[in-house]
C-alpha cells in the first residue's frame, strides 16, 4: 500500500516537473533582419520583424494595426523606433499555427550622440511586447537576435 | 413643447384608427381592417390596427382613407420588404367579398386590381376602378403576408450600444436585445451582417494624415496620396483607396475596409468573437457582441512629437485642437454596401502620442497614456430611424412619387461637397437665430439628391425649430427643391435655432445624399 502510494507521488511529481519544463519553453521567437547596411546616422532605415510560433499549438497574437511600432523596444538607447500618427488604430488578432510567422517591417533610426564623423558599428536587439485582452498588464518583451550595422555619420 | 407634440400625435393616431375601422367589412377572422393607409395633403402614413391576418395565417385586409382636401386617388404604388404581392389564392374574394372583372387574383375586392408587380413581388400598384374621392373617401383590398406582425428591427437594435472612453482609447459594443445573436439580429433587420462606419468630422491644420488614394478612389482630382487637411472633412475612416499612407495615419499594408470601419474579410470576425479590446472593460460575448475600438494619435497637436517638424509644416495645430469622430452602427447589405443605422456616438480625441522624451522611444503600447490628452464621448444616439421589416410603404400616389421610397443614404465627403455657413442673424418674426448652410458640389461630376444636412455635434441645449428630423441623435434638414447638383453648383438651407441665451452655437454640417429615414 505504502509502496503504491509512493509510486503515485513520484508519478505526480514527474508530471508536474514535465509541465513546468514544458511551460518554460518559449512560445514565440522574434527574429529581425536588417534590410540595409551601412545606415546613416539619424536617417530612417527598415528592419524586417518576424514573430514565430514555436509551440505545438495554435497561438494568437494581438497586434496593433497602426501603432505597431509602439509594441517594440530597443535595448540600445541610440536606436529609436519611428512612431507613426494614427487615425484608425485597433488591435488585430493574428492566428499562428505551429511554425508560422507574423512578418512586418519596422522603421528605426540610429541617433549616435557622438558627432565624431567616423563610421562605427552599432549592435542592438529589439523586444516585442505582446498585447493581452482586456486591461493591459505589463508584459516582458520577447527579445530578438542581435543585429550589428555600420553607421555612417 | 415635446409633451404637447406627443399628445397631438397620440390624438391624431386615435382619430385615424377610429375613422379607419369604418372602411373595411368583416372578413374571416377580422372584424375590420388590419392595416390602414391614410393619405393627407402632407403625404401618406401607414398604421396597423392590431387585427391579425383575416385568414388566421398570413393575409392582411388593407383599408385606404383619402383625407386630402382635393386629390382624387386612382392608384397607390406600394413597396415592402415582404412579398406583399405574392398572391397565393386566398384573397378576400374567397371569404365572400365581391370581386371585380379587372382583378384575377381574388385579393382586390370590389374596387381594386393590381399592376406593375415586380419580380420579387415586393412592389406593385393598386389601381382603383372607381377613384377614391377626397375628404374621406375609402376603399379596401387585401395583400399577402401578415403585416405588422414581424419583430421590428428597431426593437432589437435600439438601446443596445455601450461606449467607453478610456485614456487614449475609445471602445464601444453593440449587443442585440432579446438575446439574439449578431447573425440572427442581422437577418431580422434584413442585413448580411453588422459593422461600424466612422467619419472624421473635425481635423485642424496642419495635418500629418494622408489618404493613400489608390486609383484616385479618395480624390480623383489628385494623383497619389492626399494630405487630409481640414478641407477634406468629413472623410471616412479609413478613407477609400487603401486607407492611410504608411506612416501618415496608418502603418503596414493598405486598408480596404471602406465604406466600413472593419474589413469584412480580415477584421470583422475578430470583433465578433468576444475578444475584449485593450483598456476596454465593456462586457463582450462571442457571437452576440460586436466591438469597436480605436486609439488615434495626432503628433501635430500641441505638445505632440511631430510639432515643429516637416510633418506638421514646421508648426503645430492651434491650442485647443482635437480630432472629431462620428461612429455609427451599420448594416451590411447583401450587395456589400453599407447602411448607416444612425445608432452611434460622437467623440473627440486630443491624444498627441508623445513619449515624454525618453531615450528609447516607445516602451509601451498604443494609446496607453504615453502622450497627453485622451478621448471624450460627446454624444450618444441609441435610436434608429430604420424601419424593417417595412410592412408596407406608399411610394407613389397616382403615379407621382411620394419621396419616401428610398431608405439609402450616402455620406458626401469633403472632397465632394463643401459646406459653409453664414453669420448668425436674429429673426424677430420667428424669434429664432438663423444661419444659412450653403452646400457646393466641388467634385467633377453631378451628385444626385435629395440632400440632407446633419448638424453634427450641435451645441447641447440648442433647438432647431425647422428640422426635418433627427439622424444619429442630431437634427437634420432636407435641402428643398434640389434634386441634383452639377459640378460647381450650390444650394442653401436656412437653419432656425433657439438657443440658451449664453450659448455659443456650434455644429459640424455633414451632407448626405438620399433619405435618412
Amino acid at each position: 500500500m505504502g509502496q503504491r502510494c509512493g509510486r503515485k507521488m513520484l508519478l505526480i511529481v514527474g508530471v508536474l516537473i514535465g509541465i513546468a519544463t514544458y511551460s518554460q519553453e518559449p512560445i514565440f521567437r522574434v527574429e529581425i533582419k536588417a534590410l540595409q547596411s551601412p545606415i546613416t546616422n539619424k536617417e530612417e532605415f527598415t528592419v524586417s520583424t518576424s514573430i514565430r510560433n514555436l509551440s505545438r499549438d495554435d497561438q494568437s497574437l494581438l497586434i496593433w494595426s497602426c501603432s505597431y511600432p509602439q509594441q517594440w523596444v530597443a535595448d540600445n538607447p541610440d536606436i529609436h523606433i519611428t512612431d507613426v500618427p494614427c487615425k484608425k488604430n485597433d488591435v488585430i488578432r493574428i492566428e499562428l499555427k505551429p511554425g508560422e510567422t507574423y512578418d512586418r517591417p519596422l522603421a528605426l533610426y540610429a541617433a549616435d550622440p557622438d558627432e565624431d564623423r567616423k563610421p562605427k558599428p552599432i549592435t542592438f536587439r529589439l523586444g516585442f511586447k505582446p498585447t493581452t485582452d482586456g486591461k493591459r498588464e505589463p508584459t516582458a518583451p520577447i527579445w530578438s537576435n542581435a543585429v550589428t550595422l555600420a553607421v555612417n555619420p | 413643447m415635446k409633451h404637447h407634440l406627443g399628445i397631438t400625435i397620440v390624438a391624431a393616431f386615435a382619430m385615424s384608427i377610429g375613422t379607419a375601422y369604418a372602411q373595411c367589412p368583416a372578413v374571416g377572422a377580422d372584424s375590420t381592417c388590419g392595416t390602414v393607409i391614410t393619405i393627407t395633403d402632407a403625404g401618406a402614413s401607414v398604421s396597423n390596427t392590431g387585427q391579425g391576418p383575416y385568414d388566421g395565417i398570413d393575409d392582411t385586409l388593407v383599408g385606404v382613407i383619402n383625407n386630402t382636401s382635393n386629390l382624387t386617388i386612382s392608384s397607390l404604388t406600394l413597396n415592402s420588404s415582404l412579398d406583399i404581392f405574392g398572391f397565393d389564392g386566398d384573397g378576400i374574394d374567397t371569404y365572400g367579398i365581391p370581386g371585380n372583372d379587372m382583378d384575377d387574383t381574388g385579393y382586390g375586392g370590389p374596387n381594386a386590381y393590381f399592376t406593375g408587380i415586380n419580380g420579387s413581388q415586393t412592389s406593385g400598384t393598386v389601381d382603383f376602378i372607381v377613384p377614391i374621392p377626397p375628404r374621406g373617401g375609402t376603399v379596401y383590398f387585401s395583400l399577402e403576408n401578415s403585416l405588422g406582425a414581424a419583430t421590428a428591427c428597431s426593437t432589437i437594435i435600439n438601446n443596445a450600444l455601450a461606449t467607453q472612453a478610456s485614456g487614449a482609447n475609445i471602445c464601444a459594443t453593440f449587443t442585440p436585445n432579446q438575446s439574439y445573436t449578431l447573425s440572427q439580429a442581422a437577418q431580422l433587420c434584413g442585413f448580411k451582417n453588422f459593422d461600424w462606419i466612422q467619419q472624421i468630422t473635425v481635423q485642424y491644420d496642419p495635418s500629418e494624415f494622408y489618404a493613400l488614394n489608390q486609383g484616385g478612389a479618395f480624390d480623383p482630382m489628385i494623383q497619389g496620396p492626399v494630405q487630409l487637411t481640414s478641407h477634406f472633412v468629413p472623410w471616412s475612416d479609413p478613407p477609400q483607396g487603401g486607407g492611410y499612407l504608411n506612416g501618415y495615419g496608418g502603418s503596414g499594408a493598405p486598408d480596404y475596409s471602406y465604406p466600413f470601419y472593419y474589413d469584412q474579410t480580415s477584421e470583422l470576425a475578430g470583433h465578433e468573437d468576444g475578444t475584449q479590446m485593450p483598456d476596454c472593460t465593456l462586457a463582450t460575448s462571442a457571437g452576440t457582441t460586436l466591438t469597436m475600438h480605436d486609439a488615434p494619435a495626432d503628433g501635430c497637436l500641441p505638445g505632440g512629437k511631430d510639432v515643429g517638424t516637416a510633418k506638421c509644416d514646421n508648426t503645430s495645430e492651434p491650442a485647443g485642437s482635437y480630432g472629431g469622430y462620428l461612429t455609427h452602427l451599420a448594416g451590411v447589405n447583401t450587395d456589400g454596401t453599407a447602411f448607416d443605422l444612425g445608432i452611434g456616438f460622437a467623440w473627440t480625441s486630443n491624444y498627441n502620442g508623445t513619449t515624454g522624451g525618453v531615450q528609447i522611444k516607445k516602451t509601451n503600447l498604443g494609446g496607453d497614456g504615453n502622450g497627453t490628452g485622451g478621448t471624450t464621448v460627446t454624444n450618444v444616439n441609441q435610436i434608429t430611424n430604420y424601419q424593417y421589416p417595412r410592412d408596407v410603404g406608399v411610394i407613389a400616389i397616382n403615379g407621382i412619387p411620394t419621396g419616401s421610397q428610398s431608405s439609402q443614404q450616402t455620406l458626401l465627403g469633403g472632397n465632394q461637397i463643401s459646406a459653409s455657413t453664414s453669420r448668425l442673424t436674429y429673426d424677430g418674426s420667428t424669434q429664432t437665430f438663423d444661419e444659412t448652410v450653403m452646400i457646393t458640389n466641388i467634385s467633377g461630376s453631378t451628385i444626385n439628391g435629395p440632400f440632407q444636412v446633419v448638424l453634427a455635434s450641435l451645441t447641447p441645449g440648442a433647438v432647431v425649430t425647422n428640422q426635418t428630423g433627427t439622424f444619429g441623435g442630431f437634427p437634420y434638414l432636407t435641402v428643398l427643391g434640389v434634386s441634383s447638383l452639377g459640378p460647381g453648383q450650390s444650394a442653401m438651407v436656412t437653419v432656425q435655432f433657439k438657443t440658451p441665451a449664453s450659448a455659443v452655437l456650434n455644429f459640424v454640417p455633414i451632407t448626405y445624399a438620399g433619405t435618412l429615414s
